[in-house]
């Protein structure tokens, strides 16, 4: 048996040396079989499609007939020229009409001035139901393809329950969901960003830690991120930074200002990957996909290589725990794309992250938290789950990485919804790019404790507009939280009451 | 259809197989999950928009096909089992019972050696391992593949070879060992 030192050397060149394996099967012969295959089976993904337009499908052609079936017998009651008097079993018959004409008819009837509330954008929902809460003859038309098509984030074919759910609350909109409209608990909590720090124990990898962003603009919460996440303790890498600018050169990116004199090449080509990984994990949750560094105004070299810009990938789905410790998908080495080699979208996201069980890396959803759905409506996503009692510490986790991982979407907000203790908790998803007093985000940030904490002090304004907008959006979800719950249930007593009616 | 497939075979196939066993480390598997690789290809080819590579879209793929694979077996064999077990088990298992392909047993003993303590390596470890050195392919490739950073291609590639150092010290101790007992 040979005896080798096994250097880096050796190995690197033994796996170059590693054969080359070829498929014995000729083209013909895999043609033949793919096809065999082919025919037998239509692929998952297509498989899915199918089976997630079906439903779909049935629920729009008994909604068409039922319209057929109620017009007759709404001509006939004069329903439309009763506005203001409509129960909620008529206002059901009503919220299930899809001719925009029979809409305005009895909008302009039952002198209805918001008329604008009537509008057949899915995604004015709030105001829709404002208006049929005010008037009591606001009807909600069945949008339901509009609504799977303008949804924002639902964009794949593949998330048709998802659509369902989002349809099945605006065919509830606007009817008699609002008198037993459930008071849920609203809060809503600050905005989080990280740290990171290199674990080198744990095979170099980088571990995050999730601060409350509450006070900070962006810029801050970077600056502060980057002190607090340097790499290279004994040559403080990030500490030489004296200070930062968002959006410059370009859109996207943010300038590093180092002190003068700062010489960066001298750092090991690991202290340099140490540092370009903490770059990534930082700033990425940021939307920055670009940095610059400075030396004054002179571009300044970073590493052994001399890169005085590094391009950063904006691609991470999820986050998961190793060790205890928080860590992004991207570095955990989850699945980010499904099997068609598409990005994730949120919910297959979440999904991904309850469910993970990996050697290397373990799920960051408590034992005891269910996750039972997850919707977008507008820039809002919506995380319904139920709770037996996870340890605060860990159900903070859990949501702090729910919201890190929306913050890698084209979302504003996530909702927490607990439906079993009905209560909401609203996260708003960035930082406000402009302190209270108006200072504009690419004003350069200075790296000093003083300017932050003069900042603390102050209430930036942009809270307190996500509070009234969450609180807004928390009113409409909580009505669509009741319509799901019930839904079922309220369908068959509206038909009851419809023949009740129809009847007398 | 037919000339797309042939133009995809002639190209990137026996690149395709070759990635598939290195990473499932069976020729019947890598044979059908190749299959599973073209028809997930041909049938999204038309929504392929261009955004990476043709290459790299494909590698991706085979990729998920492959990860899919191993989960599945995974899955199949806890279930068989009734037990949960640790990955690290699993593979442990596999390494006593599969013996080594044809093409691995043909090569010298050190080619052997690397192959076999490549799967004590973790699976992003081995990924980057056979697309970096078995493929050849760039750093800039293997990250587009992965969906990771650069410089995280860099750092699992670094932390890869030094495992796979460890794993092969490790074995020569205990291959010193036993012909000392013997």
């Amino acid at each position: 048996m040979s005896r080798r030192k096994w250097s880096e050397d050796d190995i690197e060149k033994t796996l170059t040396k590693l054969p080359k394996i070829e498929d014995r099967r000729s083209k013909d012969e895999l043609f033949q079989a793919v096809e065999k295959q082919r025919g037998g089976r239509m692929p998952s993904r297509m498989e899915q499609r199918k089976r997630q337009w079906f439903f779909p499908a049935m629920a729009s052609a008994a909604a068409v007939l039922l319209v057929v079936l109620m017009i007759p017998s709404f001509m006939n009651s004069g329903m439309f020229m009763s506005g203001d008097d409509m129960n909620s079993a008529e206002q059901n018959n009503m919220s299930t009409m899809s001719e925009s004409d029979l809409q305005n008819d009895a909008a302009d009837q039952a002198g209805n001035e918001n008329t604008d509330n009537a509008d057949n954008d899915p995604s004015n929902s709030a105001p829709q139901n404002d208006g049929a809460e005010e008037e009591g003859a606001d009807i909600q038309v069945n949008q339901e393809e509009e609504a799977a098509d303008n949804d924002p984030v639902n964009t794949s074919p593949g998330e048709a329950d998802l659509s369902d759910n989002i349809l099945n609350n605006e065919e509830n909109n606007g009817n008699g969901m609002q008198e037993a409209q459930i008071d849920y608990g609203y809060e809503e909590e600050g905005t989080t960003y990280v740290t990171a720090a290199v674990e080198e124990e744990n095979g170099s990898l980088v571990t995050l830690t999730p601060e409350s962003g509450t006070g900070l603009t962006k810029a801050e919460a970077v600056t502060e991120a980057l002190a607090a996440s340097d790499p290279t303790e004994e040559e403080g890498v990030f500490s030489l930074l004296e200070s930062i600018e968002l959006h410059q050169p370009e859109e996207g990116a943010v300038s590093l200002y180092f002190e003068e004199g700062t010489d960066f090449s001298s750092l090991s080509s690991a202290q340099t990957d140490y540092a370009l990984e903490v770059l990534q994990e930082v700033l990425s949750i940021h939307q920055i996909n670009q940095v610059y560094f400075f030396e004054g105004d002179e571009p300044l070299e970073f590493g052994p290589v001399g890169e005085t810009n590094v391009s950063l990938s904006l691609m991470n789905r999820g986050f998961y725990q190793v060790e205890g410790n928080l860590v992004s998908a991207r570095q955990a080495g989850a699945p980010m794309t499904n099997g068609a080699g598409e990005p994730l979208t949120f919910d297959e996201t979440i999904e991904e992250m309850a469910a993970s069980e990996e050697e290397s890396y373990s799920s960051i959803v408590p034992e005891e938290v269910t996750v039972s759905d997850v919707r977008y409506e507008d820039e809002t996503a919506f995380v319904f789950f139920s709770d037996e009692g996870a340890p605060e510490e860990d159900f903070q986790l859990f949501k702090q990485a729910v919201e890190l991982t929306a913050k890698y979407f084209t979302l504003d907000t996530v909702q927490f919804v607990n439906n079993e203790e009905e209560e909401v908790t609203v996260i708003p998803l960035q930082l406000p790019e402009e302190s209270s007093d108006g200072d504009e985000s690419n004003e350069p940030v200075n790296n000093s404790t003083g300017n932050n904490e003069a900042v603390n002090e102050e209430e930036p304004d942009e809270p307190d507009n996500n509070a009234e907008n969450a609180e807004e959006n928390t009113e409409n979800v909580n009505e669509n939280v009741n319509e799901n719950d019930e839904n079922v249930e309220e369908s068959e007593e509206d038909e009851n009451e419809n023949d009740n009616d129809n009847e007398s | 259809m037919r000339e797309e497939f042939e133009r995809l075979y002639t190209t990137y196939h026996q690149q395709l197989f070759q990635y598939l066993f290195y990473l499932v480390r069976s020729r019947e598997t890598a044979e059908e999950l190749v299959q599973e690789v073209y028809i997930k290809v041909l049938h999204s080819f038309e929504t392929f928009e261009g955004k990476s590579s043709e290459k790299t879209w494909l590698y991706s793929i085979a990729k998920h096909v492959a990860i899919d694979w191993i989960r599945r077996q995974s899955r199949k064999k806890r279930k068989f089992e009734g037990k949960e077990y640790e990955w690290s088990e699993r593979e442990f298992e596999i390494e006593d019972k599969q013996p080594l392909p044809d093409q691995i047993v043909e090569q010298q003993e050190e080619i052997q050696q690397v192959y076999q303590m490549l799967e004590k390596c973790t699976k992003d470890q081995q990924q980057v391992i056979v697309l970096r050195y078995v493929q050849a392919l760039s750093i800039a490739e293997s990250a587009e593949i992965l969906g990771w950073s650069e410089s995280k291609v860099k750092t699992t590639q670094h932390r890869a070879i030094k495992a796979l150092q460890k794993h092969l010290k490790a074995h020569e101790d205990v291959q010193e060992g036993k012909e000392e007992t013997q």
